[in-house]
């Protein structure tokens, strides 16, 4: 299954970029990027991922991690998923309502992890540091 | 608890509300109205003045019960809201890309905050988020360019005192074109925000 071609191609329409643009931005072939996209070749070396990381506007360790170069160790796993824990429990809870202005559809961890901070400042209650002490 | 019930002691002094109640009731018949006329009618009862810069909407926010805040971050978001009870916050991004973003912004935090008013009177303007998303960014629009307008005749009272001709006529000039070009970027401001956005992205400037 092509879930890093699929990835690449999520974040490059989620910028609103042509394959063309890519090419100018980040120094690299837009067939070269239009066949991973495809998944008919394999994930791009660690140097054009950082350059796509900064056209894409992401960290280049979770383009890396996502191209299987490097291991998603377990403390930035336990991290995640306790950032997507207290974001579920936030867009859960009845009494707290909230909306965003976004760039774009796609929420970071970043992002999300900012939406679980203005909920925890309004409401008083720490999702994240629960998270931690279990 | 509903947002109504923990503010129930306090609707009278709550503009925000009364405002939604009143309109839901004069637009009842054509429920939802388009944002054109929200942004009309909000900017008929709030006053044009109110709308003027940031720090008049953070004066008129403050008014109905919100607190305004500029903080940094995460890229993606450019605002944030959030009702709680009766505590009601708009959060605004510390980097503003643009002129009038940030007054763009409050309004569009302001519209979805109205949202969650109408949907606990029972008249949601919609059900989907996106369509939400998508009304509150032509609210915002609306009402910058709506507020803007109203003003207009007091800048041309004032460019009739100027008593030399040829500059009373540059001044006319200078309005009309001024005029035009804010319009055109309240209206349009989310997608020239977008594009200068991607063209920053496409040379690599960091955001």
């Amino acid at each position: 299954m092509n879930t890093f071609g699929l990835y690449l191609k999520g974040l490059r329409k989620e910028k609103g970029l042509t394959l063309k643009q890519v090419e100018k931005a980040a120094q690299v072939s837009n067939a070269y990027i239009s066949q991973v996209e495809r998944g008919l070749r394999n994930p791009p070396q660690p140097d054009v991922l950082k350059r796509l990381a900064k056209v894409y506007e992401v960290s280049q360790r979770e383009l890396m991690v996502a191209a299987g170069h490097l291991e998603d160790d377990s403390s930035e796993r336990v991290t995640r998923e306790k950032v997507e824990n207290a974001y579920k429990h936030v867009i859960s809870d009845p009494t707290y309502r909230h909306g965003t202005r976004l760039k774009g559809t796609h929420l970071s961890l970043d992002a999300k992890r900012f939406i679980v901070e203005m909920y925890e400042t309004a409401t008083g209650r720490k999702l994240m540091e629960t998270a931690e002490q279990k | 608890m509903t947002l109504l019930d923990s503010q129930s002691t306090d609707i009278e002094n709550d503009p925000l509300l009364t405002w939604c109640r009143a309109l839901i009731g004069r637009q009842a018949d054509h429920w939802p109205p388009e944002e054109n006329v929200l942004a009309e009618a909000f900017v008929t009862h709030f006053g044009a003045e109110a709308c003027r810069n940031l720090d008049c909407l953070r004066q008129l926010c403050l008014r109905m019960g919100i607190e305004v805040t500029q903080r940094p971050m995460p890229p993606e978001i450019r605002g944030h809201n959030s009702l709680y009870l009766s505590k009601r916050s708009i959060s605004l991004s510390s980097h503003h890309p643009l002129p009038g973003t940030d007054e763009h912004t409050l309004l569009h935090e302001l519209r979805e905050i109205m949202e969650h008013i109408f949907k606990e009177l029972g008249s949601s303007t919609c059900s989907e988020e996106a369509d939400l998303e998508m009304r509150a960014e032509m609210f915002a629009s609306y009402v910058r360019s709506e507020s803007f307008g109203r003003r207009l005749p007091d800048f041309i009272e004032q460019v009739k005192q100027i008593e030399m001709k040829w500059v009373r006529y540059a001044a006319y000039a200078v309005i009309g074109i001024g005029s035009m070009a804010y319009i055109f970027t309240c209206l349009f401001l989310p997608f020239v925000e977008d594009t200068f956005l991607k063209e920053l992205a496409k040379r690599n400037v960091p955001t």
